[in-house]
């Protein structure tokens, strides 16, 4: 693709700031490049307005850009970009400028466009969020290198690298100090402050490696509860407890000192903890990250 | 209900308060400037207004009688044919200017800003030479063993090419001088169009050419208005160019007004012709402003 000129690339792009032609009504801002491509004006006007029509802006023709909010402007780009059944659409931030509400809007919008028009995108975004949420297919990118790609659950719960597992979502990662293979082909890791952790193994490995768990994934279990002592089990001692309304962001500390995150649903169970409590954390053998 | 309702009343007072006092300071703002032009410019245009309507009577410039002679002179087919010239020059001048200004312009709008610079530069340093100057440079160039004869002749041509005094010779040194009137306001105009949308016109399948005619044109187009205004208004009044590269066949307009005030004393004469003149430039300002876009919309 690459030596071919922009003109002939036939690759769709919607910009991060839309770059709809200011002379130009809505209308002929979505019908622009069909006329390049020597479709009749009454077809090209008529694609146009069935283009508009599918992101909602069927009366909105004759308005001038300037004339149109940033969301509307946003779709503005977006049917010029797929009127024309590109093979590829490029997505540059295209909702990095619009407000929290709408963006969220544009997601489910945007998703179900592509669903219903099958076309290819490449969605670049710095929103997490916004990555895992639409996408088929994820992959990281870090000072111009791929880090890493796959579905947003891999990507999620089996990330290669640290870079990887810091950038999407939150993540407790410790430096293993010490890593013993069992029987079973599974591994114990122990980190700094002595607690030790099992890994599974389909994603264990061996050598200098760095093991963790999400957040959300481990369970707090009031101290000296008689519940089953699983594998993973760590004694805690809650520093700060951050309340969200849904959620609990928990800050406590592991034997040794050791932070960790904690995230949880703010459930009845769970609104009697207090800091300086101690408890016990939980999670299982499946959830731990391991990379080395 | 009370409240919004005057909220509502209020918000149009002080709206037109804030229009009184914005007009305020645009008069002082423009007030000094404007009684300016009154005395240097309102005040010559109207004696020369009234002396155009008077007789020529020597051994005075020119009586007190009213009479519509000089027009009817300006408009004899001798100075018509004058006229035709004049327009033709100035309008194939500036018509040339577009032609090799707008992709220079483009191009300056679009260097990195230490080529742009240079190419500014370049671009406004002929302004820092006298008009007669550069004459005798095209004369140089131009003339029966100017440089051009001489190379046509070492080609093989036939005698030496005749290009000075010809209309040929007046339109090209009038489109040198028009490059830099042409180029800064072009300049100016692209700049402000962002390269997103030229790329985003480039995705949709406009060759770099179409993205030139679709985009940069009609986004540039206040640029391109003032551009031809400020070529073509001075390209009916020159005087210098046409008398050194013209000679006696290629005169205009103000070669004629020229001589009729300082060689053949007939001021009521000249006045008559300044005027056609100056009509025919208020016609083609009137003109420009019509096309150039309506900026009130293009704000946002």
């Amino acid at each position: 693709m690459l030596h071919l000129p922009p003109h002939k690339r036939e690759l769709g792009i919607v910009f991060q700031n839309y770059a709809l032609f200011p002379h130009l009504d809505v209308l002929g801002n979505v019908a622009f490049g069909l006329r390049r491509r020597r479709v009749p004006v009454a077809e090209a006007n008529r694609q146009a307005k069935a283009a508009l029509e599918m992101v909602g802006l069927g009366d909105y023709g004759r308005r001038l850009p300037n004339q149109l909010s940033g969301g509307q402007q946003q779709r503005v780009a977006l049917a010029r970009a797929f009127v024309l059944r590109p093979p590829l659409l490029l997505m540059d931030e295209p909702l990095s400028s619009l407000d929290l509400k709408l963006r969220e809007q544009m997601r489910h919008e945007i998703r179900a466009l592509q669903r219903q028009l099958g076309l290819t995108l490449i969605y670049v975004t710095h929103d997490q969020d916004e990555a895992l949420a639409m996408s088929d297919r994820i992959a990281v990118l870090s000072a111009g290198q791929v880090q890493q790609i796959g579905a947003p659950r891999e990507i999620y719960e089996r990330p290669v690298n640290e870079f990887v597992a810091r950038f999407i979502g939150s993540v407790n990662l410790w430096k293993a100090d010490d890593v013993r293979v069992e029987a079973d082909g599974s591994v114990l890791a122990r980190v700094a402050g002595g607690t030790t952790m099992r890994v599974a193994r389909h994603s264990a490995k061996t050598g200098a490696i760095q093991v963790g768990v999400r957040p959300e994934r481990l369970r707090i279990l009031p101290a000296g509860s008689v519940g089953e002592a699983g594998p993973n089990q760590f004694d805690a001692e809650i520093e700060e407890i951050t309340f969200l309304g849904e959620d609990l962001q928990i800050r406590a500390r592991l034997p040794g000192a050791t932070p960790v995150q904690v995230a949880t649903k703010n459930v009845t169970d769970v609104a009697s903890l207090a800091p300086g409590q101690r408890v016990k954390l939980e999670c299982s053998v499946d959830d731990v990250i391991c990379i080395s | 209900m009370m409240s919004s309702a005057s909220v509502e009343q209020r918000i149009p007072a002080s709206s037109a308060r804030q229009e009184r006092r914005a007009g305020l300071n645009l008069a002082l703002i423009a007030g000094p400037y404007g009684l300016f032009l009154l005395a240097i410019l309102g005040a010559p245009v109207f004696i020369l207004v009234a002396i155009s309507f008077s007789k020529h009577a020597p051994p005075a410039m020119w009586s007190s009688i009213l009479s519509l002679e000089n027009y009817q002179r300006a408009t004899e087919p001798f100075y018509l044919e004058m006229f035709v010239r004049t327009l033709r020059i100035a309008i194939l001048s500036t018509v040339a200017s577009v032609i090799v200004g707008y992709p220079l312009a483009y191009f300056l709008a679009r260097s990195p800003r230490n080529v742009a610079t240079i190419g500014m530069f370049l671009l406004v340093t002929p302004l820092m030479v006298s008009t007669v100057i550069r004459s005798f440079g095209w004369i140089i160039i131009l003339g029966r063993n100017g440089l051009i004869s001489q190379a046509a002749q070492a080609l093989g041509f036939e005698g030496p090419v005749r290009l000075l005094y010809t209309e040929f010779a007046v339109t090209l040194a009038l489109t040198q001088i028009f490059l830099p009137l042409m180029v800064l306001p072009l300049v100016a105009a692209i700049e402000r169009i962002p390269v997103r949308v030229e790329e985003a016109a480039a995705s949709l399948g406009s060759s770099p050419l179409s993205v030139f005619l679709q985009v940069i044109v009609p986004l540039s187009r206040a640029g391109l208005v003032s551009g031809c205004l400020l070529c073509f208004t001075t390209g009916i009044s020159v005087v210098v160019t046409p008398a050194l590269l013209g000679g006696r066949s290629v005169r205009m307009a103000g070669n004629f007004v020229y001589e009729q005030v300082v060689t053949a004393f007939d001021w009521p004469l000249a006045a008559s012709l300044a005027n056609v003149l100056a009509i025919l430039a208020l016609l083609s300002t009137a003109a420009a402003l019509g096309l150039s876009p309506k900026t009130s919309s293009g704000r946002s």
